[in-house]
């Protein structure tokens, strides 16, 4: 081999060895996945899963040990006993066996596209959605049961009532699938995206959603038709978070600041309020006192069912994930905050903070 | 300032063609096209300017003036500097045009960035920087499926079950078609410290940007080589390529360039009398005359 060529290789294999070293992870910018029950809360941020204690705030563990680029968790776990399900943006759904120390069970390798939405469970079955335009089932043995296919990412949680499988999809609809096989029942159009989960009523059988077409819908879960369709007189502002169902009331808010209160029955507005600031967090329920409001300035505020501010704190950073209500606890994730999620008690007192260590 | 003033406009007009072409893939290929073309002065002059520095210093009155005054460093750089003042030339004009187009490129790239919002987040913040007219809900989200990619994801085409990375080999090689034409062939007499950093960097960059393309969104990958060509294009359109450089078999070489300076090889006293003769290339009437100015060669 000659000088020169013995000379190019070495350069090209130096400059792919720094290159390989500089490698970076997926470009995506998002917010800390929140998830709790049964005692245990779990925060995916950036390269690792969190086990928080509750009691403190501090990190039991992390999951992965040590860090890879690749591997980047935003979605919210599914708790589910000793375990969690969780899938990352390397294209990869894991169960991890969360006992003492985290071990993962299977991996399911199937996807092409980042898990950034929380999978759902019913029995034997996970559904979980992925960015590239699938929505996966796969049985706890990590055997893939269906998919069902669409034309854009799924992101959000899929709702799962009996033998249905309901779907938000950016597609400008509400898709309902059979749960037996992924196969499509029905579809509800949409006057825009849809990026928030649907809520359902059994009273009603209905699934109530809105979208970024600036509409909010009951649609009939049994037929997939839409019973009343709600835009404020054409002033609501698009919809990012899923509605919350209570006293015989469906509340929700949008991008502008505004919470709305209508029937479920007939949609029509029992109540509005402007809570003064823009929102893309959703409202979090406390079961018999009222709901939580997080303005995306940070401004976390508890309201009681009649409307009134009983509380109002402030946290560093921008809020934009739905407050996530533990027993005790009311958990705000944060992007750019000084914390990444603040703890408070039901009277609005902190708790404890986590950052995680760098 | 930034965002408003570049990135904002910038995803607009990339959205507005997303819009009007109804295909994101095809959206990003005219938009690249189109800032090309748009910066297209600032590249053209680059590319003169480069010229007419590598003319000059391969000049044999500039290559004398380095021998001159070689152990003195202070008086060549004024002697240079008297030289580039008397032709108007700047050893940094070349250099003016790529900084101009440096935002362009930069905001060019975070605006295709910014419309493949992929996580509710990123949609939330491109919704934000849309145009009013436009309608942000008519839009988002942009459907980025184009031919065998996804454009927010990293390109590959599974073929018998392997997934072959098409357009990061398509970024390879585009890279060094166009290192070969934008950079002039090594002077094989010199093999001085300069010759070997071209060198170097004409075989790392492609690896580089191949690297880049294998990591990153198909999107991007689809923007570095329809750039590449399109730098191509644009030195083809200049007749500053040499094809044989790229492809050894064809024995053409680039039309033959008017030079853009002419220096009389003088003596150094010789030259206080006699004006400097700077051609305009395009005017061959004064090309003619410098043909009569230009004193004969000595033995």
């Amino acid at each position: 081999m000659s000088k020169k060529y013995l000379r190019s290789f070495v350069i090209i294999l130096l400059a792919g060895l720094i290159l390989a070293g500089c490698a970076t992870g997926p470009r995506a910018e998002s917010t800390p996945g929140i998830s709790a029950a049964e005692n245990q809360i779990y925060v995916s941020y950036m390269n690792y899963v969190y086990k928080i204690d509750p009691a403190n705030g501090k990190a039991v563990w992390r999951y992965p040990e040590k860090s890879s680029v690749k591997q980047v968790f935003y979605a919210p776990a599914l708790i589910e006993g000793d375990s969690i399900y969780v899938g990352d943006l390397a294209n990869d759904f894991l169960k991890i066996n969360t006992v003492q120390t985290p071990t993962v069970d299977w991996t399911f390798t199937g996807a092409k596209g980042w898990f950034q939405g929380k999978a759902a469970k019913d029995g034997d079955l996970i559904i979980v959605p992925n960015t590239d335009r699938n929505i996966y089932a796969i049985n706890v043995d990590n055997n893939l049961v269906w998919t069902h296919s669409g034309q854009f990412a799924y992101i959000s949680e899929p709702l799962v009532i009996d033998d249905m499988v309901i779907v938000s999809s950016q597609d400008h609809k509400v898709v309902f699938l059979n749960k037996a096989d992924g196969t499509t029942l029905h579809e509800t159009a949409m006057n825009g995206a849809v990026i928030a989960a649907p809520a359902y009523d059994a009273e009603t059988d209905s699934v109530f959603v809105g979208s970024l077409g600036n509409d909010f819908v009951r649609i009939n879960r049994q037929d997939g038709e839409i019973v009343w369709r709600y835009d404020a007189a054409g002033t609501l502002g698009s919809v990012w978070a899923k509605p919350i169902l209570v006293d015989g009331q469906v509340i929700f808010n949008d991008k502008n600041g505004k919470i709305y209160s209508l029937s479920p029955e007939t949609g029509l507005e029992n109540w509005q309020f402007n809570a003064g600031g823009s929102q893309l967090a959703g409202l979090a329920l406390i079961e018999g006192q009222g709901f939580i409001v997080a303005l995306e300035d940070g401004t976390i505020t508890f309201y009681n069912m009649d409307r009134q501010a009983v509380w109002s704190r402030v946290v560093s950073g921008n809020v934009y994930n739905t407050p996530v209500v533990t027993d005790t606890l009311i958990l705000v994730g944060t992007v750019k905050g000084d914390n990444l999620v603040n703890a408070f008690d039901f009277q609005g007192q902190p708790v404890w903070t986590f950052k995680p260590e760098k | 300032m930034w965002d408003t003033l570049i990135v904002q406009p910038f995803t607009n007009v990339l959205l507005m063609i997303t819009m009007l072409v109804k295909n994101f893939g095809v959206a990003i290929i005219l938009f690249t096209i189109l800032i090309k073309l748009i910066t297209f002065p600032l590249t053209a002059k680059q590319i003169k300017s480069s010229q007419a520095m590598q003319e000059l210093q391969k000049n044999p009155r500039f290559l004398k003036m380095q021998e001159k005054y070689k152990d003195n460093k202070e008086k060549l750089a004024e002697e240079q500097m008297k030289l580039y003042k008397e032709l108007k030339v700047s050893p940094f004009s070349s250099c003016l045009p790529m900084l101009l187009q440096f935002p362009i490129i930069i905001g060019l790239y975070q605006s295709i960035m910014k419309a493949m919002a992929s996580t509710p987040l990123e949609l939330i913040k491109l919704e934000r920087i849309i145009y009013p007219f436009l309608d942000p809900n008519k839009i988002l989200p942009i459907q980025n499926r184009f031919l065998w990619m996804d454009l927010g994801q990293p390109e590959r085409l599974i073929i018998g079950g392997i997934g072959i990375p098409v357009l990061t080999i398509l970024v390879v090689l585009s890279t060094i078609v166009q290192t070969r034409v934008m950079t002039p062939p090594a002077d094989a007499a010199k093999n001085d410290q300069t010759t070997a950093m071209t060198n170097s960097m004409n075989m790392t960059m492609p690896v580089m940007m191949g690297v880049l393309a294998f990591q990153f969104s198909a999107g991007l990958a689809l923007y570095f080589v329809v750039s590449n060509l399109t730098t191509v294009a644009q030195y083809a359109a200049m007749g500053k390529t040499d094809w044989s450089r790229i492809f050894p078999w064809i024995k053409t070489k680039p039309k033959e360039n008017k030079p853009t300076i002419v220096l009389p090889d003088l003596d150094d006293e010789e030259e206080e009398e006699k004006p400097v003769v700077v051609e305009k290339v395009a005017k061959p009437s004064a090309r003619a005359s410098a043909k009569k100015q230009r004193p004969k060669m000595k033995n």
